[in-house]
């Protein structure tokens, strides 16, 4: 018996090694765009839509473990598996779209902030240029631990959201049997169709094109040893429930006051307005504090995505172990990205939510080919080794690009065709 | 020069257009000097690799031999696609560098893979948009520069481990221009030409210095004691072996020559001081020379402009960034060019050259040997002074048949 405890203990251990990467990448795709989207979807659809995120917590996870297994096992991240097995021309084109659609997600990121305005009154200019600062200082000053263990910290915030859920008196049961069957909702066609955008909306979220190079990059730069494979394995499953745990508290919080009193929501800001009369003054601003929290994640590990995703696909230094004299291009990356999102930002012309819209929409739309990559590499053995997708593995992971596939196809038509 | 990508997808045809498929990878071995050895060629019902050596010319198609034949890969035949494109560089203590955009391959004279484009015109130009960017940039008064890397600087042995691995540290990395590749080449394999010839046999080790151009030579030299100098002066041919001793400093030159054999002695005795014209004497001005990045049409303008009162215009010489000779090219080899090509592209590098203390036997002999209508005089710092033409030496040349 005692034996048995140790080697629990010590496997315990060995997984808190290689703890960090998936639980991140997981948790940062519940960043600004995220939380806004899962509200959107409590406060327009109800419980019924918990049957769709319960489906993704699986795709998240299959999906985040090859993307894990592939940097384990080749040392290498996604960038550098692309440029070297598929040329320049795909990875120069890759890289432009993943600029872009990262762009996209940053600046809704920042625009978090704006509830610091609402909620708290305080200059918009002041709470951009702080928040820039911050995760400038992070990333520059900060090594791999120091960022890994920031990020981890930061996601403890989530808890926000848990307790704004229960102030708001859900219907449990409602809730969670809504999760394996979708009932209790009107069955009108519009309904439906509401249904189908949301959905994909959420999915096009919580899946995302920076989150696969993310992981990739992010568990390369922790110089995970093969040896602890699995348990890198399992965290990325862990993550996957994690964050969608998470996420089911956003959509209760909405779904019980503003979907029930049937309020239309447009921001994340009106969101933890909104929910003030029925939730009370303390909900609102833990909610406040989640979304600027979750901008806050967003706006470090989606610039981060881009900049690993461009030393990889170039060949130059990149790690935040690095010099900033060594990482010169990784940094500068970094550092564009936030400053033109701060700009856009502050532009007051600019319509943040149909920006959060089309990158969102974007966003689906790359997965498939991002996917096809995937698929091909972590099915190669000679990248893989013995460590090729399993059959199962191998037929979930396209099965779930083909259901990606429609999904965002079906996003194009519908955004093309309101 | 060449670069690989530009050399993928061209047709591989026999002169009486027999057509072998399309050029997909090519060989190199894997030594000091990484001579091209195979290419591999694809048609739409197989691939097959054919021997370098039946390469007859590579311009608009690759044209090889009627008797081209499959051959196979050696254990030491590395791909270039494969080992170099698209792979990661990095340095002497492991950090990343860049990758490597292109490779750049050496027609002349022989084909050989002489460098690792690492520069975003390298990126460009594998994306089809090289001369496009060149464009834009030019209208803008500015013109991004191609950043090389010497193969010279590629530690060669790390290549079979799957790695591209430098000699330098990062920092210390010399990005070089495209014209001063040749040369570079050449220097950075003289560092390790000293221990490098300890290990060869003289006869080896006297071809090596042979092969060297003559700033390098005198370097080697320097570096030497008089014993083994004298060793290798005796195996090198005499021409070559009178400009290097010329070259050298009088006291070691004396020393050389007293370790030599008797008749040794006489023999250079005599082609250094029977002759002693100086060069100086039949050199001319009359020259033609161009910077390495003008274009054919822009040195087809300066001809017209620069040119009508020589005799004729038998050879244009090519100076890099700081006037120094780096290649010759024929105004027949410049027809044969587009308009927009740069003359580093197609100029032949390393040219043969003479010095002012060159002895006028040994110049005559060189023109002939190689068959050349002039040559270039140099300096140390290898700007031209002159040329000698074979017109200026006929004179002396009839005196000597009569």
């Amino acid at each position: 018996m005692k034996s048995f405890y140790s080697s629990i203990r010590r496997r315990f251990l060995l997984f808190l090694t290689v703890f960090g990467p998936a639980t991140i990448t997981a948790m940062a795709d519940n960043d600004a765009a995220g939380v806004a989207t899962y509200q959107a979807a409590g406060a327009s659809i109800g419980y019924p839509i918990l049957f769709v995120l319960f489906i993704i917590t699986f795709l998240l996870g299959i999906t985040q473990e090859m993307g894990i297994r592939l940097a384990v096992v080749t040392r290498k991240g996604l960038g550098d598996l692309i440029r070297e097995h598929y040329g320049v021309k795909v990875s120069v084109f890759i890289f432009a779209c993943l600029f872009l659609a990262n762009m996209g997600t940053i600046i809704v990121d920042v625009a978090a902030v704006k509830i610091l305005s609402t909620i708290f009154h305080i200059p918009i200019i002041v709470g951009v240029v702080s928040l820039i600062l911050i995760a400038f200082i992070v990333v520059i000053k900060g090594n791999y631990k120091v960022n890994q263990n920031i990020m981890l910290v930061v996601s403890l915030f989530y808890v926000a959201y848990i307790i704004s859920a229960f102030k708001a008196n859900p219907d449990w049961p409602a809730a969670i049997s809504n999760l394996f069957i979708p009932h209790g909702a009107p069955l009108t066609p519009e309904y439906v169709r509401n249904y189908i955008i949301i959905g994909l909306g959420v999915l096009g979220t919580t899946i995302t094109p920076w989150g696969q190079f993310f992981i990739s990059s992010f568990a390369y730069d922790k110089k995970i040893e093969i040896d602890r494979l699995k348990y890198s394995q399992l965290e990325t499953y862990w993550g996957a429930f994690i964050t969608n745990f998470f996420s089911f508290f956003m959509v209760v919080a909405t779904a019980a006051t503003l979907f029930a009193n049937k309020i239309p929501m447009i921001s994340s800001d009106q969101a933890a307005l909104a929910i003030k009369p029925f939730a009370g003054e303390i909900a609102t601003t833990l909610f406040a504090i989640g979304v600027l929290n979750a901008g806050f994640m967003g706006i470090i590990t989606v610039t981060l995505s881009t900049a690993y995703a461009f030393s990889e696909f170039f060949g130059l230094a990149g790690s935040l172990d690095a010099s900033f004299n060594r990482g010169r291009a990784f940094y500068s990356i970094f550092v564009i990205q936030l400053i033109i999102a701060g700009c856009i930002v502050l532009i007051p012309s600019v319509s943040l939510l149909s920006l959060a819209v089309y990158t969102q929409g974007f966003n689906a739309m790359m997965l498939p080919f991002i996917f096809y990559y995937v698929i091909k590499l972590t099915n190669n053995p000679s990248v893989m080794g013995v460590y090729i997708n399993k059959p199962y593995q191998q037929k979930i992971a396209i099965a779930g690009t083909i259901v990606i596939s429609i999904a965002s196809i079906l996003t194009l038509i519908f955004s093309l065709f309101p | 020069m060449l670069f690989f990508s530009e050399l993928i997808g061209k047709k591989v045809r026999t002169a009486d257009q027999y057509d072998h498929g399309t050029l997909v990878d090519i060989f190199f071995a894997n030594e000091e000097t990484p001579l091209i050895s195979k290419i591999l060629v694809k048609t739409d019902h197989r691939t097959h690799t054919l021997c370098i050596r039946a390469i007859r010319r590579v311009n608009g198609h690759i044209v090889v031999t009627k008797s081209a034949k499959n051959s196979q890969i050696a254990p030491n035949d590395l791909s270039i696609a494969k080992t170099l494109l698209d792979q990661q560089i990095i340095d002497l203590v492991g950090n990343k560098v860049v990758r490597a955009n292109d490779v750049v391959i050496q027609d002349l004279p022989i084909l050989t893979v002489s460098g690792i484009d690492i520069g975003i015109l390298g990126i460009f130009r594998r994306l089809g948009i090289e001369n496009f960017v060149n464009k834009i940039t030019k209208s803008f008064q500015f013109t991004i520069p191609m950043q090389l890397l010497s193969w010279g600087d590629v530690l060669n042995l790390e290549l079979e481990h799957g790695q591209i691995k430098i000699k330098q540290r990062e920092e210390k990395l010399a990005k070089i221009h495209e014209e001063d590749l040749a040369d570079y080449l050449e220097m950075t394999n003289i560092h390790n030409v000293h221990s490098f010839i300890s290990t060869l046999t003289p006869k080896k080790a006297a071809e090596v210095v042979e092969s060297l151009t003559v700033n390098y030579q005198v370097e080697v030299f320097q570096k030497f004691d008089s014993k083994k100098s004298a060793e290798l002066i005796d195996l090198i041919d005499p021409d070559e072996a009178v400009d290097i001793l010329l070259a050298i400093d009088r006291a070691k030159r004396d020393k050389i020559m007293r370790i030599l054999s008797k008749e040794k002695q006489n023999e250079l005795h005599h082609l250094m001081t029977f002759s002693r014209t100086p060069v100086g004497k039949l050199m001319t001005s009359e020259y033609f020379a161009v910077g390495s990045s003008m274009t054919v049409r822009e040195i087809l303008k300066e001809i017209k402009r620069d040119t009508g009162d020589f005799s004729s215009l038998g050879v244009i010489y090519i100076l890099n960034r700081d006037d120094q000779l780096v290649g010759v090219s024929s105004p027949h080899e410049l027809l044969m060019q587009d308009s927009e090509t740069p003359a580093y592209k197609f100029m032949i590098p390393e040219p043969i050259v003479v010095l002012l203390t060159t002895p006028i036997d040994v110049v005559i002999y060189k023109l002939l040997k190689y068959n050349i209508s002039a040559l270039p005089v140099i300096n140390r710092e290898k700007k031209i002074l002159g040329i000698v033409t074979i017109d200026d030496v006929s004179e002396l040349l009839l005196k000597k048949i009569q």
